[in-house]
């Protein structure tokens, strides 16, 4: 029973900060894109902060899953206990907690309208990929702005580098999604993160659609939820804790990876050949951990309990 | 600790080489000068190990711990032990050098390889642009310019066969010595505001009878020049100022008389020292200098030539600057691309861009060179008034107590013991007369201003340690040093620079050390926590997973450096350039709560 308890707070303690620290993380991203370099920031759109904190709760749900691992590593208990809490915890976050996150998610997000991206400040040196533009005097109401171009790469042909510019249109659009492009400059996402942005869309709008299209595609689709619960089934893989913590993470990463392979379609390996439907390879990916937890279980002492001296 | 160092040296160690054979399997190379391979082989895997440095060390760190707490023979049986305690005197110890050793990673070795790689993969341009310009000025017969050239050449690539030949073909025309002994203080002729009279204390008596001695001396020029400076130094209405109008009178008479030579290159020599001088009284100062500068040509030794050779140059140079002074190899190899705004009392605002800037050696940065420099002036509301563009300027600091109070106020800038730039614009060749390089203007449509009209000079209303500290400024912050972060951060915006960007790499700047100190410190929490069990020895096989670690590691660091910066930006939006301290203060309170975590571990 205490394991139980305890592993439902770790649960929702885990579902809580991660909503809190998304959330954050979140508005002061939509903070970032909205400011302008010398001008007060203009106040965030009504049902952002909403959408953002239920996003950042379906999202620390899923990945509630590493921290609930790592918890019954650094404290074994019995093992059915273990197994039966995970269940349970399972079913609350895949059939309660994510389904109406991201109904109401989406449901906020209708009502969030995109603010039109602002006009950049005058008397500021903004480089540009091949020059620096300069405002001099800026005029809204034809979006029309004076000043001069540095041509840094001899496009322009001109001699001493400078082009006057007077009237010319302002391109809003040149900073997106930021509102300026010195704030872009500095805040563009290591070269690491940012291929992996678009594949996080990807999976976020097939899980619009699973929740939209009823029950049965929804249950469908949580099987990734059985797949997640089976990476319990490494936690005794090494004798050394700390490795088993991390083959638990490597294991929910491999899982994450694996469905977003699968719903982006790679072009020409797997998904082109056999097309399986994606309940029948999570059920295939969870039944092979859960054979190595229970070998495990059966053949091997827990390391993890060792320390309990 | 020993093992804590000796892991991370090992690990290190074999992380350098890993980047290394990474370095060395990946694309082909840019285009390099040779012998340069190796160097920039080694630059680029240690500028990919700095990056990956602090997952690195993070790694090495828990795995020591790991090993370390196994080994420890009283456990902690309740928390705050004094086992802990000691424990963590070692563990603060590491900490601090691990988070030095990165900060120095980041402020010192990162800035100086990026810009020797850069250096790397220009140079073979700049090589070639310098033996095009050599060659060229060699075919002018420009040796003393083709040797610097050559020399400049010489010092990117030291092997090279072209700059032999090009040196052996100047020196055969030109002796090098005596290029070498030249100094450059000889080309660069300092403005200062004394005037260049000798006797510079001296008053309007005194100048009088110096005159006097000279007239019945029968030097007619120069009793006339010093009668000249006492009637300028004596008090309006004085009995000087009487006596010095007719002695130079009397002077200015005798001096157009016709005087009998003993010879016709006497005559002539006279007669045209005589014109050259007029032409100095005159106000003809380009005409009278090249005249003199004629005359000392053909005879050196002639005090009077000497004397009003020196006069008519300190005039020549306070108007313009002489080709010869331009460093062309520095400046041909400076890109610096600076541009600022800088904003006079009224409002208008003068946007100015410079390509390149170099200066001489030895004397210091009041005078700096600039290329290809561009101004344009707005007004108040920002709509065009008039834009200028020259290849060659000459920067110089000038005090501001010099100018008079309209050209003060004008400039807007209160403080008399500023100094401002005073930019030289018109450019003329030290010895002949062929053609003196003005700039060329653009008037807005609807003013009547000419190009004759402007002067040919221009003053900035900033100050000129600001002008020098702009050269340095770079649209990425992160390469300036910290030292001129600070000292940039509040003037950014009043010369077009985004406060918050860079009030933003200061915080992270700052962030970066305190930030690893808590992490090391953590590292030993994460070390306790997971030690390896008491009769668990280290697995070899477990080598293999080290480099995962190391990535998962790296992956979460960047996350909490991109967060950090997001948070930045919403706390300078709030607090400003409060937001500093702010942020210190929150890391303290954060690493502090670290090491009660730490001391707080039990079995």
């Amino acid at each position: 029973m205490k394991t139980f308890f305890s592993l439902l707070g770790v649960f929702i303690g885990v579902c809580l900060c991660g909503a809190f620290i998304g959330f954050c993380t979140s508005y002061l991203y939509t903070h970032a894109t909205l400011l302008i370099a010398g001008q007060p920031v203009s106040a965030v759109s009504d049902g952002t902060p909403l959408f953002c904190f239920l996003v950042s709760l379906a999202a620390s749900a899923v990945f509630s899953y590493i921290f609930l691992v790592n918890y019954t590593i650094r404290y074994p208990k019995n093992i059915f206990a273990h197994v039966f809490s995970f269940i349970f915890i399972t079913l609350i976050a895949w059939l309660i907690v994510i389904p109406f996150c991201v109904k109401h998610a989406d449901k906020t997000a209708s009502r969030i309208i995109e603010k039109e991206t602002s006009i950049p400040s005058k008397k500021y040196f903004r480089p540009d990929t091949d020059g620096i533009f300069f405002y001099s005097a800026i005029y809204p109401e034809t979006n029309t702005a004076d000043g001069v171009y540095i041509d840094l790469n001899g496009f322009t042909n001109s001699k001493s580098g400078v082009l006057r510019i007077e009237q010319a249109p302002i391109n809003k659009n040149v900073a997106k999604p930021f509102s300026d492009l010195l704030i872009k400059n500095t805040l563009t996402p290591p070269a690491i993160v940012e291929p992996l942005i678009p594949l996080l869309q990807i999976i976020a709008n097939n899980t619009l659609t699973a929740i939209k299209g009823g029950w049965k595609s929804w249950l469908a689709f949580s099987s990734i939820g059985l797949a997640f619960m089976s990476i319990l089934g490494l936690r005794r893989l090494f004798r050394w804790r700390f490795l088993n913590s991390v083959v638990a993470l490597i294991g929910f990463l491999l899982i994450l990876g694996i469905n977003i392979v699968y719903f982006a379609g790679w072009d020409g390996l797997i998904t082109t050949g056999v097309l399986i439907p994606s309940w029948l390879m999570n059920c295939i990916i969870s039944c092979f951990f859960f054979l190595i937890g229970i070998l495990l279980a059966i053949f091997r002492p827990d390391p993890n309990t060792e320390n309990n001296e | 600790m020993k093992r804590v160092f000796i892991f991370s040296l090992i690990y290190c160690l074999l992380v350098y080489i890993f980047c290394l054979c990474f370095v060395i399997f990946q694309e082909a190379l840019p285009n390099l000068l040779p012998g340069m391979f190796l160097a920039y082989r080694l630059q680029t895997a240690l500028l990919l190990f700095c990056s990956l440095l602090p997952s690195v060390l993070v790694t090495a760190y828990i795995i020591a711990y790991s090993t370390i707490f196994n080994k420890i023979e009283k456990k902690p049986l309740l928390r705050f032990s004094s086992i802990m305690m000691k424990y963590f005197k070692k563990i603060a110890i590491a900490a601090i050098l691990g988070s030095a050793f990165i900060t120095i990673t980041n402020e010192i070795f990162i800035p100086v390889l990026n810009s020797s790689i850069d250096k790397m993969e220009k140079a073979p341009a700049l090589y070639a642009e310098y033996i095009k310009a050599a060659n060229n000025n060699l075919n002018k017969k420009s040796y003393d310019i083709a040797l610097q050239y050559a020399e400049a050449a010489q010092k990117l690539y030291p092997k090279s066969e072209q700059t032999q030949i090009i040196k052996e073909n100047c020196e055969v025309f030109f002796d090098t010595k005596s290029v070498s002994n030249t100094s450059n203080d000889d080309k660069t002729f300092i403005y200062t505001e004394e005037s260049y009279i000798p006797e510079n204390n001296a008053t309007s008596f005194d100048f009088l009878q110096r005159a006097m001695v000279l007239f019945l001396q029968e030097e007619w020029i120069n009793a006339h020049y010093y009668s000249m400076l006492a009637l300028s130094a004596a008090e309006p209405g004085s009995a000087n100022e009487t006596d010095a109008k007719i002695l130079a009178a009397d002077s200015w008479n005798k001096l157009s008389e016709a005087k009998v030579y003993h010879n016709v290159e006497e005559e002539i020599l006279y007669k045209r020292k005589t014109d050259a001088y007029k032409m100095l009284i005159a106000g003809d100062i380009i005409g009278s200098y090249y005249a003199f500068t004629e005359l000392i040509n053909k005879s050196p030794s002639d005090p009077d030539i000497i004397r009003y050779h020196n006069i008519a140059a300190h005039e020549m140079a306070k108007q313009y600057f002489f080709f010869d002074e331009l460093p062309e190899s520095g400046l041909l190899g400076s890109n610096d691309n600076i541009c600022f705004y800088t904003t006079n009392a009224n409002g208008s605002f003068y946007v100015v861009y410079i390509k390149g800037t170099a200066s001489v050696q030895g004397t210091g940065k009041k005078i700096q060179y600039l290329k290809d420099l561009s101004v344009y002036k707005y007004t108040r509301n920002g709509t065009f008034e008039m834009s200028f563009y020259v290849p060659y300027a000459k920067a110089v600091s000038h005090s501001l107590s010099s100018f008079d109070e309209n050209t003060r106020n004008y400039l807007g800038l209160k403080d008399k013991d500023v100094s401002v730039p005073l930019i030289m614009l018109e450019a003329a060749d030290r010895n002949t007369k062929t053609y003196i390089n003005k700039p060329v203007y653009t008037f807005e449509k609807n003013t009547d201003k000419t190009a004759e009209q402007m002067p040919g000079f221009i003053v900035l209303p900033m100050d000129y340690e600001d002008f020098l500290l702009i050269s340095s400024v770079s649209f990425n912050p992160e390469n300036m040093t910290l030292f001129d972060l600070f000292k940039f951060v509040n003037k950014a915006q009043q010369y077009g620079y985004s406060k918050e960007v860079y009030i933003q790499t200061l915080c992270s700047r700052i962030e970066t050390p305190l930030l690893y100190l808590v992490v090391f410190i953590l590292s030993a929490v994460l070390g306790w926590n997971y030690r390896l069990m008491s009769k668990t020895r280290f697995r070899l096989s477990w080598f293999l997973y080290i480099p995962v670690i190391t990535a998962i590691f790296y992956c979460i660091l960047i996350s909490i450096t991109y967060l950090l910066k997001l948070i930045n930006f919403g706390l300078i939006e709030i607090l400003g350039i409060y937001s500093i301290p702010a942020i210190i203060v929150c890391f303290i309170l954060i690493l502090i709560y670290v090491s009660i975590l730490f001391v707080s571990r039990k079995v």
